[in-house]
């Protein structure tokens, strides 16, 4: 049996750039120290002591996300599709598409690294190294900066200053973007496109999301998102209707440690 | 009326009428309009419980700075597309 015709389905990065948990836990405690201070002196042999402050930090699933349907018996019987299966596909994808959109929202909003690009941001071509050369410099210094894996999500809209940039800077890099296109790394930094409209103004669940015009910098495996057994679903019949209810559900929270916030930059387009 | 047709004097009740209405409408630029004026379920109504929201929100983030940052960069004086 042949399978409808999906519509069209945005990338989804979260998992590529966060640590997932799955586990069934509804909060996850993580509490950090406050760095304290090494006395460098004279020897002398003496030192004084000083209390080390330890705070909670944690990170709880507080949101979920569903999407239903309903197809009835004649549906299913008659229809040249496996319409249960296709609409559960399609009901899947969806799910998981707003629970990467959460994702994204709330690291951009806890993230702490601020950054205003040039004007014309990603769209103009000659920005793109100065941007990328910033924003390294955000993240370099430290043990969990340059030496790991930074990234960069842009949307859709911002490719045509990055593509540019590509084809006319370097010479092996230039032709591999002449003959194959978009790479998916400039400057070592990691690139990760996805739809425009994906960072928002608008209320997801319990965020208050304020990222319309903001894009997302970061390191890879620094930011934590915990989903709890995934994505489930359901069939399920209903009085008064004959055929299934399918319903696909996912609970989701996301952080980024306090300590780790500075990893993470908030760019704003100008 | 030859030749005045865009230079007519004001006098008729009507036009007195929209001469009110645009005073109203100069004095309600200089006194912005607070939330309890508007349908609470109008999307400024709205889009200014969304930006209380996102204050409260930044306090508890330790995100303050960024948000006054985009306030002072004006980002919530116009409602964005984004927001429903």
């Amino acid at each position: 049996m042949s399978n409808l015709q999906q519509a069209l389905r945005n990338a989804l990065v979260a998992e590529a750039i966060c640590k997932v948990d799955r586990t069934d836990l509804k909060t996850i405690e993580n509490p950090y120290i406050t760095a304290t201070t090494a006395t460098i002196q004279a020897v002398a042999g003496t030192y004084s002591v000083s209390a080390m402050t330890v705070t909670d930090d944690a990170l709880s699933v507080a949101d979920e996300v569903v999407d239903a349907t309903h197809v009835f018996d004649f549906e299913m019987k008659t229809a040249n599709f496996n319409l249960m299966a296709d609409f559960l596909d399609e009901l899947i994808y969806r799910v998981s598409h707003k629970i990467d959109q959460f994702v994204l929202n709330k690291i951009l909003d806890v993230a702490t690294g601020a950054y205003t690009t040039p004007a014309g941001g990603f769209t103009t071509a000659a920005n793109i190294a100065v941007i990328c050369a910033n924003l390294l410099s955000k993240v370099a210094g430290y043990q969990s900066g340059l030496a790991s894996e930074p990234f960069l999500v842009i949307e859709s809209t911002d490719l045509v200053g990055f593509a540019q940039a590509q084809v006319a800077s370097g010479f092996a890099y230039a032709d591999a973007a002449l003959n194959n296109g978009f790479q998916g790394r400039y400057m070592g930094i990691k690139i990760y496109v996805i739809r425009t409209g994906t960072f928002v103004t608008a209320t997801l669940g319990t965020l208050t999301a304020t990222n319309s015009g903001h894009r997302l910098f970061g390191i890879e495996g620094m930011a934590l998102y915990a989903s709890p057994r995934g994505v489930s679903y359901e069939e399920k019949g209903v009085t008064g209707k004959t055929g299934k209810e399918v319903v696909a559900y996912g609970l989701v929270g996301a952080t980024i440690w306090t300590p780790l916030r500075d990893l993470f930059v908030d760019i704003t387009l100008a | 009326m030859t030749g005045r047709a865009n230079t007519r004097s004001v006098t008729s009740s009507e036009d007195q009428h929209i001469i009110m209405a645009r005073r109203k409408n100069e004095e309600a630029l200089e006194d912005p309009l607070e939330v309890g004026d508007m349908p609470a379920d109008s999307r400024e109504a709205r889009w200014r419980a969304h930006v209380a929201r996102a204050e409260a929100q930044a306090e508890k983030f330790g995100t303050m700075d960024k948000f006054k940052a985009k306030k002072a960069r004006g980002e919530f004086d116009k409602i964005p597309d984004s927001f429903k």
